[in-house]
């Protein structure tokens, strides 16, 4: 009987609850069979290092589980963009708009589900009703809300542990990133610029809930960069921060990245570069205060966010040993900067544009005149949606091969007068996208070093789906049509293809459990877990 | 403010009784305006400056086919038509909508166009010397390579009709801005297939020849594949038919409504 009782302690043990300190979140990067943050790990590399999965067997890859998530039937729901977590085989991911779902990562049998009371009058002005993830932190799991509130659920129930408001979600604020977790703090950014929201970004206690700081990422008078706006456009100045930043333990500082100036399209309300619109920004995760900026895009136009991924990786510039932090922007540049200062290193373009000649050399883009939108409409590249959008990238450290999927489009932007009203858009304008047989979509790598290209793979439209590399030596991506796909690393040929039946919208993410490696990706509202066996 | 929307005030304050709950209660001569100007910008473009259709709908009708009534034209503006070239327009907030709803609203009591020809006729032509069912469906009849016709009124403007006949290379549909009815062409090593793209993703493609039977292609597998946008199956009716023929076979397409 008391061998009994061991073995059914053992057996717990090993299905113990997401019991994810601090320590194993800094080494993810070890911990291939696990996903232990929305990218992976705080460097932001969505790089699985599993290799059971590889170029010569990809060919025999197979659906092992399925799960059909059920989203809101209200309109504009149900686009599924989430990455999952995997610990220690639970699945936790979140379905559109706001819930939260446990399941075994061995078969997809849920474990638990969450579903949080939101208004059917809930504002999502100026993107879908969306959830990216989760973050996992001890032995809780947190999840933005739609309405704009941070919940802490117990990991091994789904129990609500504490629930905050972060902000007024009748003033346009909406959570839809998966959340960021350090030591005991929770990192969280805001949709909403396109409501003429003041953006910014908060810390959590993780035990309590409890507001550490506020980092608002447009200034007020009279604090540095409050000189890049007139009169009172800050205070309706977008600068959203609408996606999970990257982490340095070592420096002890947060990426997170800025959002466009609020409205959008017409910048004649708010003369001046719009700090910290279009920006990356570093911040000391003790204090919020900002160590430094970049800004990719001064006085966007064309609703060029900057929430792509920061990636961060060290390597030799010029003959010297740097840290680094990587981004292929929106506004179709690819940008290497110095992490611990904020130096521009280099940058090129990857996509299509007609907006710079170029960018000078502290990487201020060169802007081309005739390039605003107008009342009449006016042809640029990229469309608003970008070059490349929030949908991630993968970097693999041991080839140092950057993927991105890139979006091929152009759109007539148009200009329009608009005046605030709270909760309503603030937009100033839109566009006219040149979409169907006049875009298109790749998939490319670039050597991260010289921003080169080194290969594209070619798709039917402009992407929405984000990549992976494996050690494999493969690129896992998806398409709007339906494809899931793994590319050959090295060379950019297609290995494996499967038809999901739905958009891709997700980026995918790989773990491992007894013994064999996974690769998920979903279509249209069905996750798929793939694998050889 | 143009006559359209004046007429519209006019009907407003007649027809009051009537509008006591409609959704465009309290629109000025400002908003009804403003709808106007916000059609040109976003919607003109697929339904015409006038709205009389070209690539979209002809909103001149009292009737439309996916808004039963005023506030789901509303909606509609917002969610736009799944499965269907129409999209959500996001970027307007709701009293735009409501404005340019109130708009499209005024087109419908305009007098229909004036139709070129006599359709009945233009039934008998599109029968016989036209040969219109060997490649389009009516009401259940003739061979679906082309568009299907049923309706076409509601769904095309005069002018568009009689382009997308005398030049139907440059008047090819759209639906998220792919062509409809594409010419595709392709080679494997058993051989080659000309017709009609029916749809394709990285790895496939599926066509439809003129014998209405659907091939399915790996992109892998094929030596060639070639997409011919600047031509159409459908022959180019300028140099078929008479000029009267060709009003009187528009006349009678541009009859062929339901709803009303």
């Amino acid at each position: 009987m008391k061998r009994l009782i061991l073995i059914t302690l053992a057996l717990c043990a090993n299905t113990a609850f997401a019991q994810v300190n601090y320590e194993r979140l800094v080494n993810a990067a070890k911990d291939g069979d696990n996903w232990l943050t929305y990218s992976g790990t705080y460097r932001s590399e969505r790089y699985s290092p599993l290799d059971q999965i590889n170029s010569g067997n990809v060919g025999d890859l197979k659906v092992i589980w399925a799960y059909q998530m059920q989203p809101s039937t209200q309109a504009g729901s149900g686009l599924v963009e989430t990455t999952p977590i995997v610990v220690d085989g639970i699945m936790y991911l979140t379905e559109p708009p706001s819930t939260v779902t446990a399941l075994d990562a061995g078969t997809g049998k849920m474990i638990w589900s969450w579903t949080p009371d939101i208004p059917n009058e809930v504002l999502s002005i100026g993107f879908p009703r969306v959830n990216r993830g989760v973050a996992v932190l001890d032995d809780a799991v947190y999840v933005g809300t739609l309405d704009a509130h941070l919940v802490a659920l117990d990991a091994a129930t789904g129990a609500v542990r504490w629930d905050v408001e972060v902000a007024d979600n009748k003033k346009g604020f909406a959570l839809t990133l998966a959340p960021l977790a350090i030591e005991g703090k929770i990192i969280v950014g805001v949709s909403g610029a396109e409501a003429g929201v003041r953006g910014f970004v908060d810390a959590y206690d993780s035990a309590t809930g409890e507001r550490i700081w506020r980092f608002h990422t447009i200034p007020g008078p009279g604090d540095p960069g409050s000189e890049t706006w007139q009169g009172d456009a800050w205070q309706t100045g977008g600068g959203s921060t609408w996606l999970t930043g990257s982490y340095d333990p070592d420096l002890d500082l947060l990426y997170w990245t800025v959002g466009n100036p609020a409205p959008d399209w017409n910048g004649d309300v708010r003369p001046g570069d719009n700090l910290y619109s279009c920006s990356l920004i570093a911040l000391d995760p003790n204090s919020g205060e900002l160590k430094w900026h970049f800004q990719f895009t001064p006085h966007d136009t064309h609703d060029w966010d900057a929430n792509q991924i920061p990636v961060l990786l060290d390597a030799e510039f010029n003959e010297e040993d740097r840290k680094i932090v990587a981004l292929a922007n929106r506004n179709a540049f690819f940008y290497l900067l110095d992490r611990e200062t904020g130096e521009f290193l280099h940058g090129n373009q990857y996509s299509k544009q007609t907006w710079a000649s170029g960018l000078d050399e502290s990487g201020r883009p060169i802007v081309l005149p005739g390039t605003e939108p107008t009342y009449e409409g006016n042809l640029i590249w990229p469309s608003l949606q970008g070059a490349t959008n929030w949908f991630s990238p993968s970097y693999n450290p041991e080839t140092e091969q950057f993927f991105v999927a890139t979006r091929l489009m152009g759109s007539v932007y148009y200009k329009a007068d608009v005046e605030y009203e709270e909760g309503q858009p603030f937009l100033g304008g839109g566009e006219q996208a040149l979409s169907g047989d006049d875009a298109a979509g790749a998939i490319r790598a670039l050597d991260v070093m010289t921003g080169e290209q080194q290969w594209e793979f070619m798709l039917h439209s402009p992407p929405w789906a984000g990549v992976m590399a494996t050690a494999g030596g493969l690129v896992f991506g998806g398409s709007n049509e339906g494809n899931v796909f793994a590319l050959d690393a090295r060379t950019g040929k297609a290995l494996w293809d499967f038809q999901t039946g739905g958009a891709v919208r997700t980026n995918p993410m790989g773990f491992a459990v007894n013994g064999q490696q996974r690769v998920v990706s979903t279509g249209g509202n069905t996750m798929f877990v793939f694998g050889l066996e | 403010m143009t006559i359209r929307a004046a007429c519209f005030v006019v009907l407003m304050f007649i027809l009051s009784p009537a509008w006591a709950q409609s959704p465009f209660d309290g629109l000025t001569e400002g908003d009804l305006a403003d709808g106007e100007r916000l059609f040109r910008v976003h919607c003109a473009r697929c339904h015409g400056i006038d709205g009389a259709g070209g690539e979209g709908s002809n909103l001149v009708r009292s009737k439309l086919k996916h808004a039963a009534d005023d506030e789901a034209l509303i909606a509609l503006l917002g969610d736009g038509i799944p499965g269907t070239g129409m999209p959500g327009m996001w970027t307007l907030d709701e009293n735009q909508r409501t404005r340019v709803a109130a708009y499209v609203r005024t087109l419908g009591r305009l007098e229909a166009e004036e139709m070129p020809g006599d359709p009945l006729r233009g039934a008998t032509i599109y029968q016989s010397s036209g040969g219109c069912p060997a490649c389009h469906i009516l009401e259940g009849h003739g061979t679906g390579i082309g568009p299907e016709l049923t309706d076409v009124g509601d769904r095309r403007g005069l002018e568009y009709l009689r382009r997308s006949m005398v030049e139907p290379a440059a008047a090819q549909s759209q639906t998220m801005g792919y062509q409809d009815y594409l010419t595709v062409r392709v080679r494997t090593a058993d051989g080659s297939v000309e017709g009609l793209r029916v749809n394709e993703d990285a790895f496939t493609v599926q066509v439809r020849d003129i014998g209405g039977v659907v091939h399915s292609f790996r992109k892998d597998d094929l030596t060639e594949f070639e997409k011919v946008f600047a031509h159409s199956l459908m022959p180019e009716y300028g140099t078929v038919l008479a000029a009267n023929d060709m009003d009187d076979l528009i006349s009678y397409l541009m009859s062929l409504r339901s709803g009303e």
